[in-house]
């Protein structure tokens, strides 16, 4: 199958495995929600308490699981891709450390109002993130390069740095703080009304769109960065552009729901299996498909322990982990 | 006068300072030539390729490539004159033995497009010539050191280059493969290709290629056809060890090192 075959098969089959997941995850849930009285506009808003339920609570959920969803699953065929490991996710360089630092900051500082009509935990963990980024990339830099063996460990360095001093505000905070801290650590989609979507979509949009332009780039890459430069490539360039625009895309989703582990990890992995490496395809459909996954992944969380619900990072934790342990066991070869 | 294919003119270049790999070198390669690089290890032998590659910057001094300061270049546009054939490669994920030779078609194409109908005919013939037409299918991770070899060697065919560089291409491979590389490489050079390997295997270099350079520090110390130049104490000096130099039917110089007290029969 040709490469472009491949994109459109891809396309298609990703955007019904999304659209699927967006029109039936709203619909599950401890309340049964009448689809056609959901759309019906001629009973005023408070008294149709199915439209309350679809368009408030659930769809915005649905939504935001798919955009934090697709920005991982991008993020981490990207990551991969530069960092030449195939184990690598949007987390390995530190930024969910940088990221979960600033927002329990904001939390133990009792910050309530935000900029812009952004509260102020979600925006200090975007900054968090922009800063725990900032910081790897200027430690890996040597001369005018930026080796991706100094990346790697500049950023388990990072990490290591907040994990630390996240203890510390763990330590220097009360109770209530710290069940707020630990919660928001592990990651779960929690919205009410559109404003998170609203402010994530664009980060993965513009995001996606830039990868995706790099994506042929990113298959060069993978012969090793020499060749890549001496097939036309320039390789710095597309290291930064690529580094910029996946950490940009994983900071906003990390501020919209804290850290949800592995999905950028699996999801780029499935896609691989069955279209192939190539990332003009790779990039696109990891967004859809890591859409899909985490929509689905979020309306089990919410839905499996009956009364109260599991936080959704801790479900792709718990899947992601085994999915880690076959990938090191069968594909060891192509790591 | 037309100019050379690639030069190096007084190029110093260094991993670390003042430990200079590179100490004023220059070097000129007329297009058609096929030329071998040989000296000792740590001579500086891979770094002067990268550095007529355009893919190390030298310190000082400057690389050209038809005349033209490399660095100046586009990279693509170097990258449609000049391939570059590493030691060895090795792919991240799997891509298929036919997506890594249209790999060569980057710097041809614009930004997400695939590759067309023209690229993928290039791609087959390239393959065709370097005989791994068969292996199109299969994933480049499963292919022995040899077949990978001369699927990168199609890799690089496909970019339609005027100048290929080489850096050791041979030497992890079993003697069959070796001859089938230089035999490609033979035909292309008669067929217009500007050939330069680097390479530790001398009496390869002597059979194959018409003009041999000898590094040493950093520099060039010898030039010029192989006959000439592989004599016992040009090589001797240059690696440090005792050798003999015998002489094929064709006239063509074998090195081989001379077996000491106790050594050998």
């Amino acid at each position: 199958m040709s490469g472009r075959s491949r994109l459109v098969l891809g396309l298609v089959s990703g955007g019904a495995l999304l659209l699927a997941a967006l029109v039936v995850c709203p619909l599950v849930g401890p309340v049964p929600v009448d689809f056609a009285r959901a759309f019906d506009f001629s009973l005023p808003a408070v008294e149709n308490q199915d439209r309350e339920i679809f368009f408030r609570l659930r769809l915005p959920r649905v939504l935001l699981a798919a955009i934090v969803g697709g920005s991982l699953a991008v993020a981490g065929a990207t990551f991969q891709a530069l960092l030449r490991n195939s184990l690598a996710e949007p987390f390995t360089l530190g930024i969910a450390g940088g990221a979960s630092f600033g927002a329990v900051v904001a939390i133990h500082l009792g910050l309530a109002a935000g900029v812009l009509g952004v509260p102020a935990v979600p925006l200090a963990a975007f900054l968090g993130a922009v800063l725990s980024v900032a910081i790897v990339w200027f430690l890996a830099r040597s001369g005018r390069r930026v080796p991706t063996v100094t990346l790697l460990l500049a950023g388990v360095t990072v990490n290591v740095f907040f994990s630390a001093a996240i203890l510390l505000v763990n330590y220097l905070a009360d109770l209530s703080q710290v069940h707020r801290m630990i919660h928001w650590m592990m990651g779960g989609i929690d919205t009410v009304g559109f404003d998170k979507v609203v402010r994530t979509l664009p980060f993965a949009a513009v995001g996606t769109a830039i990868l995706w332009i790099q994506a042929r780039s990113f298959n060069v890459l993978s012969l090793g960065e020499e060749t890549a430069r001496s097939l036309g490539v320039e390789v710095e360039r597309t290291k930064l552009v690529a580094f910029g625009a996946a950490s940009l895309v994983t900071g906003a989703a990390i501020s919209a729901s804290g850290p949800i582990g592995f999905v950028g990890l699996i999801v780029p992995h499935g896609v691989r299996l069955v279209l192939g490496p190539d990332h003009r395809v790779l990039v696109p459909v990891s967004a859809l498909a890591g859409g899909a996954f985490l929509a689905v992944c979020d309306t089990v969380a919410r839905t499996v322990l009956g009364s109260g619900e599991l936080p959704v990072g801790v479900l792709t934790g718990l899947l992601g982990g085994p999915f880690f342990v076959w990938l090191l066991k069968t594909r060891s070869r192509e790591l | 006068m037309s100019a050379p294919a690639i030069e190096a003119r007084d190029v110093r270049f260094s991993y670390a300072p003042e430990a200079d790999v590179l100490r004023g070198l220059s070097i000129a390669i007329a297009p058609g030539e096929f030329a071998g690089v040989i000296g000792p290890n740590g001579a500086g032998k891979s770094t002067l390729l990268k550095i007529l590659a355009g893919v190390a910057r030298p310190l000082s001094g400057e690389a050209l490539l038809f005349g033209k300061d490399i660095s100046r270049i586009p990279r693509r546009e170097a990258a449609r004159a000049l391939a570059l054939v590493p030691q060895s490669t090795e792919t991240l994920f799997s891509f298929s033995v036919g997506e890594v030779v249209l790999m060569g078609r980057h710097p041809y194409g614009s930004l997400m497009a695939f590759e067309g109908a023209e690229d993928r005919e290039i791609a087959l013939e390239a393959m065709e010539r370097t005989g791994v037409a068969r292996f199109e299918k299969r994933s480049f991770h499963e292919l022995s050191g040899g077949e990978r070899q001369l699927v990168v060697l199609a890799r690089a065919l496909t970019q339609r280059p005027s100048v290929l560089l080489l850096d050791e291409p041979t030497s992890s491979l079993d003697l069959r493969h070796q001859a089938e590389i230089y035999r490609i490489l033979t035909d292309l050079n008669r067929s217009g290709l500007t050939v330069v390997v680097v390479t530790h295997d001398l009496n390869l270099a002597a059979r194959y290629c018409r003009r041999i350079d000898a590094l040493a520090e950093g520099r060039i110390v010898a030039t010029g056809a192989p006959a000439e130049l592989l004599r016992e104490p040009l090589v001797r000096d240059l690696y440090g060890a005792e050798v003999d130099v015998f002489a094929d039917a064709a006239g063509r110089p074998i090195v081989l090192p001379r077996a000491g007290d106790g050594g050998g029969a």
